[in-house]
């Protein structure tokens, strides 16, 4: 484990010398999805010639404590696979559970490094939305929330590979919704601990999503759509209209709740509108709202008159 | 006879004194929090106004390290030790190898010290100090640890625990705590670990409930939710408000106090 840590934070040492371009890369290799790039990656194989390490330089493979000495050194093939195998060593680790705090240290610090550099991103979205190695793709959603990456981004480059790869699938299949669904808790992520950047790819995403057939990832996307607009347009109460009066109780919560916390704080200016859509909440027969959320709306409205709207 | 009726009139007091908290059921009186670089000097002030015959619940957080499940002078109600941001919570009754207080295995191959809390409760005595320390290391390098302390008056301080659960990831942005059982007047306390550092309003308290204590600081956070039920049965699943965080890297614990 500390040897596949090891390998993996003396590669994107490495990886950090290169640049490239990841929208290139994009244009290039991912306008239709291409399981034999995650499934090469996935096995450690050198990946195809237009993967996203080709021309990795391998001063580097001297370093790494497994690399035979006795060879030449400036084998990029060699380099690739290396970097490859270290990543997945590195995700079955961390997957595994085994690791010490430090190993789980080192393989967060070598994520962050990874992050850092375009090629071994692509490498690291291509790993996201692996089929061929399932656990290696969970494991790597995992170890980006536990490494704090926060990475508007990368999230950014992980929707538009996912929006290249629905529409070639052409469904809104369950290994969809899943990826669906960390996508959307990686956006949770990133306002944990202070605002993130605005990104309207982010938000196209979240409403694009809050729209899906299936109802848990529609649910789980609009209640987060709520929140992201909240943090970002705080006046734009009229995009929290409609969730007022969506037929999944959840959703129409987490919009009372946001009022309430608006009301709490004092922030909660021109809500004429939002009264009306209160209202029209409370007496529409067909959201079924039970007599528990009818005398929160109206603890609500009452509130939102007694602030003079 | 002077001294009976000094005694006779101090009986009646304490009587009063027990049926008037009897009456007013549990009472929440104060709480406190304090979080630690290196868990090796976790000290937690005693909350203000606590009398003695208090009930005094200590939660004890701990990340990236190991926690102890004894401590001296209170005693463990409940627990929950993460591996990993995906994982359920491991429990003291998984653990496979002991050492000192800590758990050093959970089934055979398990740290447990991704993230963790446990919850001791403590009756407040006559003397109680002005504060609580306590050193959460085995050895002697150390990551954060944290702790919240809330006295309850009125509660039943012989057995106070009616019930517990917990719940290491809820797959859910909001943290959703485990239905635990209760009866109408008990206290429900929800305890969370969250391992991010995260602002308050994120996880608001669940309806009907109050935030009795929160604490964060670099990459954690702890928070204590509390409210008496209006109801006998399970409690069901409480969630709290506000836009929450990322889903799994909570670790929930649902605790019910029983009144006296």
């Amino acid at each position: 484990m500390l040897l596949a840590s090891g390998l993996l934070v003396g590669a994107c040492c490495v990886t950090l010398c290169v640049t490239s371009d990841v929208n290139s890369y994009f244009s290039a290799n991912l306008t239709a999805p291409q399981p034999e790039l995650a499934q090469s990656a996935a096995a450690g194989a050198a990946l195809p010639g237009t993967s996203a390490l080709a021309g990795l330089v391998s001063p580097f493979a001297a370093k790494l404590p497994s690399a035979d000495n006795s060879t030449p050194v400036n084998r990029p093939a060699q380099d690739e696979a290396q970097l490859g195998q270290a990543f997945q060593q590195s995700l079955r680790d961390y997957h595994a559970g085994v690791s010490s705090p430090e190993e789980k240290n080192r393989i967060k610090t070598a994520l962050h490094e990874m992050s850092r550099d375009r090629k071994a991103r692509a490498l690291m979205i291509e790993m996201f939305f692996s089929q061929s190695e399932p656990q290696l793709a969970q494991a790597l959603y995992g170890l980006m929330r536990d490494a704090d990456l926060k990475d508007v981004g990368l999230l950014e480059d992980l929707i538009q590979y996912a929006h290249r790869h629905a529409a070639q699938a052409n469904a809104a299949n369950a290994g969809n919704a899943a990826i669906a669904a960390r996508l959307i808790d990686l956006v949770a992520d990133l306002g944990a601990k202070s605002q993130s950047s605005y990104s309207v790819a982010i938000d196209r995403y979240l409403t694009q999503m809050a729209e899906s057939n299936d109802p848990q990832l529609r649910i789980r996307a609009a209640t987060q759509k709520i929140w992201y607009v909240d943090q970002h347009q705080p006046n734009n109460l009229a995009a929290q209209e409609k969730y007022l009066a969506d037929t999944a109780p959840k959703v129409r919560e987490e919009v009372y709740s946001l009022i309430e916390a608006r009301i709490a704080n004092q922030t909660l200016s021109g809500q004429g509108q939002l009264r009306f859509a209160l209202n029209a909440a409370l007496h529409a027969e067909h959201l079924g709202a039970s007599a528990e959320e009818k005398a929160r709306v109206n603890a609500l409205l009452q509130a939102l008159a007694s602030t003079g709207a | 006879m002077l001294q009976i009726k000094k005694l006779f009139v101090g009986a009646m007091l304490s009587l009063l004194a027990s049926a008037s908290a009897f009456a007013a059921g549990i009472q929440h009186i104060a709480t406190t929090q304090v979080w630690d670089s290196n868990g090796q000097g976790v000290s937690i002030k005693k909350p203000g106004n606590t009398a003695a015959g208090d009930l005094m619940v200590l939660v004890l957080h701990r990340t990236d390290d190991m926690l102890p499940y004894e401590v001296s002078g209170w005693t463990r109600r409940a627990e929950c030790y993460k591996n990993g941001n995906g994982d359920q919570c491991l429990n003291v009754a998984d653990c496979t190898s002991k050492s000192g207080g800590f758990c050093t295995k959970f089934k055979n191959q398990f740290a447990g010290r991704d993230l963790a809390q446990v919850v001791f409760t403590r009756t407040a005595g006559a003397n109680e100090p002005a504060s609580y320390s306590f050193n959460l290391n085995q050895d002697s390098t150390g990551h954060p640890g944290w702790a919240i302390l809330t006295t309850l008056r009125g509660a039943n301080t012989s057995a106070p625990v009616r019930a517990t659960a917990n719940k290491g990831c809820d797959n859910s942005e909001d943290s959703a705590f485990p239905s635990v059982d209760g009866r109408k007047g008990d206290m429900l306390l929800l305890s969370q670990s969250f391992d991010d550092a995260v602002s308050k309003d994120k996880f608001g308290a669940p309806n009907g409930m109050s935030t009795f204590g929160y604490v964060s600081n670099s990459d954690e956070a702890g928070f204590l939710f509390g409210g008496i039920l209006t109801q006998d049965g399970a409690t069901g699943v409480r969630i709290t408000n506000g836009s929450g965080a990322s889903s799994c890297k909570d670790a929930l614990v649902s605790i019910t106090i029983k009144p006296q």
